[in-house]
């Protein structure tokens, strides 16, 4: 850096960023805030605003739950006269179809799409899931029979992994959206006197049939339910939760194209030919844990994959590291001089327990650009997917 | 061409801000995706604190969701959020009484450098650089550091910065070329002059 103009640049990229914690955190109580703002306008130009809002139908029904929520469940009970239409028939509807394409729109978290077909047994055949914002960042994911792949976008790598458990795992991802598996609960809940529906069913006008579902042992939660009304199923649910008086919509899902053939291209990754591919189906991944114990085994991976990278020997150092090839890691690390491991220090749990990853500080003298130094690294280290006896670093580093 | 960009950045917060008046969510979401890291960027330098960095953006985009109908359409947003957290951001290192600490931007916790693992190596270097910088940074005058972070993350002029700061423009001027020597002069081994 050799002028104030580069500094200045510098300062202006500093990098930084906040988990998906922090924005919703931040974005949940702003538009808790936004609502509050809305509804104080409301009661000042009830007219105009009022007018707004029922212009959309599904707007409608929020404002009706907000009415509800003031005046208590007498109102609610009238709002929803239940008539014909019986829970059972949704459920009858859903042994037909075999294939759905999901929309999920969790609030401020983007939208996440999921297409699935099934057997004739109703078992889950394949699937494909693309998710804008997750803990990984932004991935899609294609899974059939025990083989899994996943492109980590933001990331910039393809693994593939093959597990006895991927299937279960998948399913019961799926289950949080799947109409049967939704539906079922339902009306398990329902006949326990757990939930209560209020049904609305103008179906004979031609509108949708609307459920509106409260939960005993969660008043604070709401479910509406739109459900089409000449084939039964459910077109879209809508997730609400009491948030100082007012219904906040958590989550938003649309049940699209049932029964449409989905395109065979759907279940295969388009993934750049740029992309590094982790292949877990055809390669060891990590070292063995045997009898040591989680702090054991990521201190001994952290010391191992810089004493590989020390001897220079990427092969191994990428094997510890998620199994990246030994060109890419000669690529990246091969600018780097590794010296000598300074201290590893004590093995502590990732702040954010759902990454299962344990972090070891480490400190390692290297050189690079002619200048020697003392850096410090902190790896993540966890047990692999599909191989869980052996432990590897995926991520931190 | 920047002037350009400036302008069409100006002419989406506008429509952004037109949007959110009449309670659009996603208008919110996309206010707080365009200017998250800026804000951070202002609210880490100037407060020296990660955890009340992030604090003063939630703040601020509660305060801005809660006063959304009296925003003007026609107003510049983005010097409106910078104002704010500048202000919250000022406001919590006086409560601190800690102008001259760093405390917690190295060891985030909820909050996390950027580390595009396409690169690792990249990524972990360039974040310990980014980590020298913030220190050398909180290790300025807060006068100092305000400066420079409002007019290089808040992009505002040093007249709107003298106003904020209610100093004249030559005061601000000066605290902007001192601490961009000191910054130079800090960083040491890393700057080649």
């Amino acid at each position: 850096m050799n002028s104030a103009d580069e500094l200045e640049d510098r300062i202006r990229h500093l990098r930084v960023t906040t988990t998906d914690a922090v924005d919703q955190r931040i974005l949940a109580d702003a538009s808790a805030a936004l609502l509050k703002a809305q509804s104080t306008m409301l009661g000042a130009q009830p007219s105009s605003v009022w007018r707004t809002i029922m212009r959309n139908k599904w707007a409608r029904l929020a404002a009706v739950l907000l009415i509800a929520a003031t005046v208590g469940t007498v109102t609610f009970h009238r709002q929803f006269a239940t008539v014909a239409y019986a829970l059972e028939q949704t459920l009858e509807a859903n042994l037909g179809f075999r294939s759905i394409h999901i929309r999920v729109e969790p609030a401020g978290r983007g939208v996440h799409e999921t297409w699935a077909e099934f057997g004739e047994d109703g078992k889950l055949l394949r699937l494909r899931m693309n998710s804008p914002k997750t803990e990984d960042g932004e991935k899609e994911a294609v899974w059939q029979g025990d083989k899994a792949e996943v492109w980590f976008k933001t990331k910039g790598h393809l693994l593939v992994i093959r597990d006895k458990t991927t299937a279960e795992r998948v399913t019961k991802e799926l289950a949080s959206f799947d109409p049967k598996v939704i539906v079922e609960q339902l009306h398990e809940a329902q006949s326990k006197g757990k939930v209560k529906i209020e049904t609305q069913d103008p179906s004979a006008k031609g509108g949708p049939i609307t459920l509106v579902v409260s939960f005993s042992d969660s008043p604070d939660q709401r479910e509406i339910y739109q459900i089409d009304p000449q084939s039964k199923l459910v077109e879209q649910l809508k997730r609400y939760r009491l948030v100082n008086g007012k219904y906040e919509l958590l989550e938003h899902v649309e049940f699209l194209e049932y029964n449409q053939a989905i395109p065979p291209a759907t279940f295969v990754l388009n993934v750049p030919a740029d992309v590094t591919r982790i292949d877990w189906t055809t390669q060891e991944v990590g070292l063995p844990k045997g009898d040591l114990t989680d702090d054991q085994i990521a201190v001994k991976v952290a010391r191992e994959f810089f004493e590989a990278l020390i001897a220079k020997d990427y092969r191994r150092a990428g094997s510890i590291f998620s199994g990246i090839p030994a060109s890419k890691m000669e690529e990246v690390f091969g600018k780097v001089e590794f010296l000598r491991i300074v201290s590893v220090g004590n093995p502590t749990p990732h702040p954010d327990a759902r990454t299962r990853f344990v972090q070891v500080p480490c400190e390692v003298e290297l050189r690079m650009d002619g200048k020697t130094r003392v850096e410090k690294f902190t790896p993540y280290i966890r047990a692999v997917e599909g191989q869980p006896d052996r432990w590897s670093i995926d991520g931190g580093i | 061409m920047a002037n350009s960009s400036r302008m069409d950045a100006v002419g989406e917060d506008r429509e952004l801000v037109e949007r959110l008046r009449q309670g659009d969510r996603d208008a919110l979401r996309l206010i707080y995706e365009k200017h998250k890291h800026d804000l951070l960027r202002i609210g880490s330098c100037m407060a020296a604190n990660w955890t009340d960095a992030e604090d003063c953006l939630h703040d601020v985009f509660v305060s801005l969701a809660a006063n959304s109908a009296r925003i003007r359409p026609d107003g510049n947003l983005k010097g409106y959020l910078v104002t704010a957290m500048a202000n919250r951001s000022r406001d919590r290192l006086r409560a601190r009484k800690r102008s001259h600490q760093i405390d917690d931007v190295a060891g985030r916790t909820d909050c996390e450098l950027v580390a595009p693992a396409i690169d690792p190596a990249a990524a972990v270097f360039a974040a310990e650089a980014d980590d020298r910088l913030y220190r050398a940074i909180a290790s300025l005058p807060a006068e100092q550091r305000t400066v420079i972070t409002l007019r290089l993350h808040g992009e505002l002029t040093f007249e709107e910065i003298a106003q904020l700061e209610n100093v004249s423009n030559n005061t601000i001027r000066s605290r902007y070329r001192y601490g961009l020597d000191k910054l130079r002069s800090s960083l040491g081994a890393g700057v080649e002059r």
